[in-house]
């Protein structure tokens, strides 16, 4: 048993990696501070929407794996998220979680599939396991 | 804590809502990556402008419009077929296809402005003389929100060159 309360963003290191509501109250704590950034380039509209629809992401949101970002003091999460408004349709994002003197300092999401625009149709959460595999995420 | 600091000023051309806006310039933060980015509480005043600027058209809501301002205000799709006062497959329609017909989009303009600008009309009173159409109603509610509210100015601008184009963000 962890000496620590894991679901206290604060007490998260980079070297704990496997507990999703964890890393998931992380990424709410750290967007209520504003410090969750989308950037992606070249920048499309589906960035601008994955912008507008972050709070509905990071509500309903299940975080599939982890993996070493390639910056150091990085950890990257994949995400899945049903879209609220459409049974059949689901979000697939990837966040890269920085840290700076042993603390998250800021999110970046760094990739958003909606479906639209060419991007992958992530349906199930099979479908999105199976897509972070892919992106070589470690997935338990 | 610094490098979410912002470094520079970033661009005047946003796509928002399926649009090119012209837009004041903000700051831009950058990564340890080398990349430049905004914050998203910065785009929230612009967002703003953009719902008030797409609800003062008398004009029909497209898709992308639709989209943005149901994001914006949080609106679930089944809550937004209530609103409408039409079954839930024809938002889906709405959504896919052509936007809602004109008067559906006048009468869901006014739901969203009244929605998204709740400390506005919560202390107004609108004459009698603006509440003959829907189109007068969005006419007034808007010039008086851009009256009492301060949010950046904008204006729908055509689609920058090619080069530019979907790219917000400076290259790093």
């Amino acid at each position: 048993m962890s000496p620590f309360d894991l679901t206290d963003p604060n007490l998260l290191t980079i070297s704990t990696p496997w507990v999703p509501q964890a890393w998931h109250a992380l990424l709410r704590d750290l967007h209520t501070k504003g410090r969750l950034v989308v950037q992606h380039e070249p920048w499309t509209p589906r960035y601008e929407r994955a912008r507008l629809k972050l709070r509905d992401l990071l509500a309903g949101l299940q975080v599939l794996g982890w993996q070493h970002g390639e910056q150091e003091g990085a950890l990257e999460l994949a995400l899945w998220a049903l879209d609220p408004n459409h049974i059949r349709r689901g979000w697939y994002a990837c966040v890269r979680v920085v840290w700076r003197d042993g603390a998250p300092t800021y999110a970046h999401l760094y990739c958003f599939y909606d479906g639209r625009d060419q991007s992958p149709s992530v349906f199930t959460l099979a479908t999105a396991r199976s897509l972070a595999r892919d992106g070589r995420f470690h997935v338990p | 804590m610094s490098d979410l600091l912002p470094t520079s000023t970033g661009p005047t051309h946003h796509a928002i809502a399926g649009r090119w806006w012209d837009v004041p310039s903000l700051p831009l933060i950058r990564l340890p990556n080398g990349s430049e980015t905004l914050r998203v509480e910065d785009m929230e005043p612009i967002y703003k402008a953009v719902a008030v600027a797409l609800c003062e058209e008398p004009t029909a809501l497209t898709p992308e419009a639709l989209e943005f301002l149901c994001d914006l205000a949080g609106l679930r799709h089944i809550r937004l077929a209530e609103i409408a006062g039409v079954d839930r497959s024809a938002v889906t329609v709405w959504l896919r296809r052509n936007g809602p017909p004109l008067g559906r989009s006048l009468h869901l303009k006014r739901w969203f402005l009244l929605h998204l600008f709740p400390q506005f009309t919560a202390a107004t009173t609108i004459p009698l003389s603006a509440l003959a159409l829907d189109a007068d109603i969005l006419r007034w509610v808007s010039a008086a929100i851009r009256e009492s509210i301060p949010l950046p100015r904008i204006r729908p601008t055509p689609a920058p060159l090619p080069a530019a184009a979907y790219s917000p963000l400076r290259p790093s």
